[in-house]
């Protein structure tokens, strides 16, 4: 559906609706956590910047909805991902071996008893908060890119402006 | 359970192939549309569908790295949207188009 329809406003909407069923598959899969932040992070954040981006770009002019591709090229990318799915496909059928590997302890039984936000966060903040901390200084890096990428543009066409109004 | 019902139970394998899946369509999100806005939103559609593989082989495995590496793939995502929305703002404020198609300044 994200792919198929043209106007990315709509297909924006149906990724919101592709991350909530994600997050229940999540839950599915015993690590509420990740719902939760799944939830947040891109059906909250993510998606809530994307919304605004395309809201902000269609004031300015109509140029956002689709035109159509050439039926070649839609033909070639679909025949492409077809290989890829077989590919993937027998890769994962074929790599039984795993089921030998040593299993860890967080098991079912294990997140039972102490709950797999406990288990999470002890892991993320003991063994994994090096990373952690490089995580949250990246984003402080991104947010700082944002803001010298934005005021870089607006900032020239001031100067433009100035100039302009300098040479009159 | 009768055995008619077998193939209806949810197995680890099902979640993979479902990843597989999504991440197909997103792949050929990227390949068919030429909307920059677009082709990002597939670029998330792939970042879950490894998302999802990595928490079953993770359950699978009875262990948490799975659940900590998506944790970090998701923080890495969220900048990676803001820097890449930026980005987008300023090439329509230059270039008054989204159409990867057509920014071509780079080509020889």
């Amino acid at each position: 559906m994200v792919v198929i329809i043209r106007n990315p406003l709509y297909s924006a909407a149906m990724l919101v609706l592709t991350f909530f069923s994600l997050a229940g598959i999540y839950v599915l899969l015993n690590s509420e956590i990740i719902a939760v932040l799944q939830v947040f992070v891109y059906a909250g954040a993510i998606m809530v910047l994307v919304t605004f981006v395309i809201m902000l770009l269609n004031l300015r002019s109509g140029a956002l909805i689709n035109k159509p591709t050439h039926i070649i090229r839609s033909v070639v990318a679909v025949i492409f991902s077809f290989l890829l799915f077989i590919c993937l496909i027998s890769i994962f059928v074929s790599g039984n071996q795993v089921e030998n590997a040593p299993k860890g302890v967080i098991t079912a039984a294990a997140i039972e008893s102490e709950g797999s936000f406990q288990l999470f966060s002890r892991a993320l903040f003991s063994e994994y908060l090096l990373p952690f901390e490089l995580v949250s200084l990246l984003l402080t890096v991104a947010v700082i890119g944002v803001v010298v990428l934005i005021r870089g543009i607006s900032g020239a066409e001031e100067n433009k402006q100035a100039k302009k109004g300098q040479g009159r | 359970m009768p055995e008619s019902l077998h193939i209806f139970q949810i197995t680890e394998t099902h979640y993979i192939v479902l990843s597989v899946i999504l991440f197909c369509i997103g792949t050929a999100g990227v390949l068919i549309r030429r909307n920059a806005l677009v082709i990002f939103l597939c670029i998330e559609i792939m970042l879950n569908a490894v998302n999802l593989a990595l928490v079953t082989f993770s359950r699978h495995m009875d262990q948490n790295r799975g659940e900590v590496f998506v944790f970090f793939v998701m923080a890495v995502a969220a900048a990676e949207s803001a820097i890449g929305l930026s980005l987008l703002i300023v090439l329509h404020r230059q270039k008054k188009t989204v159409d990867v198609d057509e920014i071509n300044t780079l080509k020889g």
